[in-house]
C-alpha cells in the first residue's frame, strides 16, 4: 500500500522535528526584542510572598538556601538560584548557603559572588556560605540543625568557626531559621520534609526541576511546602515577579514556543491517525 | 573518638591528615585480611552483623523518646555519619578501581570501543591529578609566555577550572539537554487518541502543558482573571485554571496513593536489608 499524506503526518522524520525543535528553542532565546505573555503561577507568587514576608516582619532573620543541583539540570536550576539569591539580595534578607552536591558548591558561588558585588552583599554579615558536605551526611546534618546548628555546621567553607561571623550571632537551632530554600532536581525534600519541616513549622519553599514537580504538589497541598518555582518556568515568574527579567524569562518564551510546537506535532500526528481509522473503517464496511 | 572520623583541614594540620591517610588505609588492609582470614562460612555473618547493628543505631535514636529536643545517642549522630562517609569513600575507591581495571584491558586489547575507553581513562587521570593539585597548590605557575600575542599565566587552579566550569559542566548540561529532543519526538508518536485512557492522558498533558506557558494563556486572555467576585465564576475555565486543578485536585490524589506504595515497600525493602534477609544477585554468592 502507499504511503499516503495521512501516513506521512503519522511518521514526520525524527531530524526534521529536532530541526524544527532548535528554530523554536534559539529564536526566543536570541531575540531579545520578543515580548511574551507570563502570567506568575499561584505557588511561583506563593514563594515570592514568603520571602517578602519574612523581608517585612524578620528584618534579621536567616534563610538556608541549600543546593543540589548540578550542571545537568542548570538550565533550570541555576537561573532559579539566580532569580531567588537576587530577591533576598534585593529585600536584605541574610541567607546562609549549602551544598550537598559536588559540582553545586561551585555553581551556586558563582552566582552568589557575582550577585553579591553587584549588591554591596558583605560576607560573614550579610551570607555565608556553610559549605559543601557528602550526600552521606544529609541526614545526620539535617537532624543537627534542628538542634545545634553552630555544633553540627561548625565551620563556614573556609574553615573558619561560623559562630565567629556577626551574621551568626544568636542563631542556635531551627527555630532561629525563618525559611529553607530547597533548589534540587532530585527528591532531597523528602529530607527536610521528614526531618526539619515539622519541628517548627519553619516555610520550607522548593525549586525543583519541572519533571520532579507534579510529585510534590501533595506537600503544596497540604502545606508543608510554602512555595515552588517549577522549572525554569519558575525562575521565569520569579524575574518577572522581581522586575528583573534576565535569561529565565527568555528561556519561559522558547518554552512557549517548544510547547506549542509538540502541540501542533500531536494535533497533526492525530489528524492522520482518525483519518486513516475511518478510511479503515470505510474498507471493513464495503 | 568522637572527632576521629571528623574531617580535617589540610591546611592547618598537614600532619594529622596525612597520619589520618596513613592510618585508615592500614585498617582497611587490615579488615579486608581479616575477612580473608575468616572461614567462608562466617563473612556472611560478619556483614551481616554490622549491617545489623548500623541499622540498629538509626532505629534506636529515631524511636527513643527525646528530651528538649535530644536523646542520649543524638551526640553520636555526628561520628555514625562520618563513619559512612569514610565506608562510602571506600566504595568509591573499589569502584574506580574496578572501572579502570574493565577500561584498561579494552585498550590493551584494542577491543570494539577502546577509544571511549581511553577518552575515559585520560579524563578521569586529568581531573584526579589536577583537582588533587587545585587543592593543595592552586598558584603553582604551569606555564607563563605568549600565545598568540596575549600573555598567558596557566596556573593548577586556571587547568582546573578549564576542565571543570569549562569542560564537566557543559557537558553535563550538553548531555541533560538533549532530553528535551526525545521527548518531544515521543510526545509526538505517543500522544494518539487510541483508547478512552490514552484520549484522557492526552488531553490532560496538553491542558498543563498549556497551561504552563505564555503561549497557552494567550488562549483564554480574553476570560476576566478573577479578581473580583462577580468575575471569579469564569476565571476558573482559564487554561492556566484548569492546569492548576488538574495538578492539585487530580494529580495529587494519585501521586499521595503512589507514595503510600512506595513508602510501605521502602519500608518492607529496608527491614529485609536490615536483617540480611534480601536475596538475589549478589547476596545469594560467596563472599
Amino acid at each position: 500500500m502507499d504511503r499516503t499524506i495521512w501516513h506521512k503526518m503519522q511518521s514526520i522524520d525524527s531530524r526534521y522535528i529536532y530541526a524544527a525543535l532548535i528554530v523554536a528553542i534559539l529564536i526566543p532565546l536570541f531575540c531579545s526584542k520578543l515580548v511574551y505573555l507570563n502570567i506568575p503561577s499561584k505557588p511561583s507568587i506563593d514563594f515570592y510572598n514568603t520571602i517578602e514576608h519574612i523581608a517585612s516582619t524578620e528584618p534579621n532573620g536567616l534563610v538556608i538556601v541549600d543546593g543540589q543541583w548540578s550542571s545537568s539540570s542548570r538550565g533550570e536550576n541555576k537561573w532559579q538560584t539566580q532569580a531567588i539569591v537576587t530577591h533576598l539580595m534585593m529585600r536584605h534578607v541574610h541567607f546562609a548557603t549549602l551544598s550537598f552536591d559536588t559540582q553545586n558548591h561551585t555553581l551556586t558561588n558563582e552566582i552568589v559572588t557575582a550577585l553579591a558585588a553587584k549588591y554591596h552583599y558583605v560576607y560573614g554579615v550579610d551570607y555565608i556560605d556553610w559549605g559543601y558536605r557528602p550526600f552521606q551526611a544529609f541526614t545526620a546534618m539535617l537532624k543537627g540543625l534542628d538542634t545545634d546548628i553552630p555544633g553540627t555546621v561548625v565551620h563556614d567553607s573556609s574553615g573558619k568557626p561560623i559562630s565567629s561571623f556577626p551574621i551568626m550571632k544568636g542563631v542556635r537551632d531551627i527555630k532561629d531559621i525563618s525559611a529553607i530554600i530547597e533548589i534540587s532536581p532530585t527528591s532531597s525534600i523528602d529530607g527536610w520534609l521528614g526531618l526539619v519541616q515539622g519541628v517548627n513549622n519553619t516555610p520550607l519553599l522548593y525549586a525543583p526541576t519541572a519533571i520532579s514537580a507534579p510529585k510534590y504538589y501533595t506537600y503544596l497541598d497540604s502545606g508543608q511546602i510554602s512555595g515552588m518555582l517549577i522549572g525554569v518556568k519558575g525562575a521565569g515568574d520569579y524575574e518577572s515577579l522581581i522586575h528583573q527579567p534576565s535569561f529565565g524569562t527568555r528561556a519561559t518564551g522558547a518554552l512557549s514556543f517548544v510547547y506549542a510546537l509538540i502541540i501542533l506535532l500531536v494535533v497533526i500526528g492525530n489528524i492522520g491517525h482518525l483519518k486513516l481509522r475511518a478510511m479503515a473503517r470505510t474498507e471493513t464496511e464495503k | 573518638m568522637k572527632h576521629f572520623f571528623q574531617p580535617i583541614n589540610f591546611h592547618e594540620h598537614p600532619g594529622a591528615f596525612y597520619g589520618h591517610i596513613v592510618l585508615g588505609l592500614a585498617v582497611m588492609f587490615g579488615v579486608l585480611g581479616i575477612l580473608q582470614a575468616v572461614p567462608r562460612q562466617y563473612r556472611k555473618w560478619i556483614i551481616a552483623v554490622f549491617t545489623f547493628l548500623g541499622g540498629l543505631f538509626y532505629v534506636a535514636e529515631f524511636f527513643l523518646p527525646a528530651h528538649s529536643g535530644k536523646n542520649s545517642l543524638n551526640k553520636y549522630d555526628d561520628v555514625v555519619a562520618n563513619i559512612f562517609v569514610v565506608v562510602g569513600a571506600y566504595a568509591i575507591g573499589l569502584g574506580v578501581i574496578s572501572l579502570l581495571q574493565l577500561h584498561v584491558r579494552k585498550v590493551v586489547r584494542t577491543a570494539p570501543g577502546w577509544g571511549n575507553s581511553a577518552a575515559l581513562i585520560i579524563s578521569f587521570l586529568g581531573m584526579t591529578v589536577f583537582g588533587l593539585l587545585n587543592e593543595y597548590a592552586p598558584h603553582r605557575l604551569l606555564f607563563h609566555g605568549r600565545l598568540f600575542s596575549q600573555g598567558i599565566r596557566v596556573t593548577n587552579s586556571s587547568v582546573f577550572d578549564f576542565l571543570f566550569t569549562g569542560g564537566i559542566a557543559n557537558f553535563g548540561s550538553a548531555i541533560f539537554s538533549m532530553i528535551a529532543f526525545f521527548i518531544a519526538s515521543a510526545a509526538y508518536r505517543a500522544f494518539r487518541v487510541r483508547s478512552l485512557e490514552s484520549s484522557l492522558l492526552m488531553t490532560a498533558a496538553l491542558i498543563i502543558m498549556l497551561g504552563s506557558v505564555g503561549f497557552g494563556t494567550i488562549l483564554t486572555n480574553w476570560l476576566p482573571l478573577g479578581n473580583d467576585p462577580k468575575s471569579e465564576f469564569w476565571a476558573n475555565f482559564r487554561i492556566e485554571n484548569i492546569a492548576q486543578w488538574l495538578l492539585l485536585q487530580v494529580n495529587t490524589p494519585a501521586q499521595r496513593g503512589i507514595l503510600f506504595g512506595i513508602t510501605l515497600g521502602e519500608l518492607a525493602m529496608a527491614l529485609r536489608l536490615w536483617l540480611s534477609l534480601e536475596r538475589g544477585s549478589y547476596f545469594d554468592k560467596e563472599v
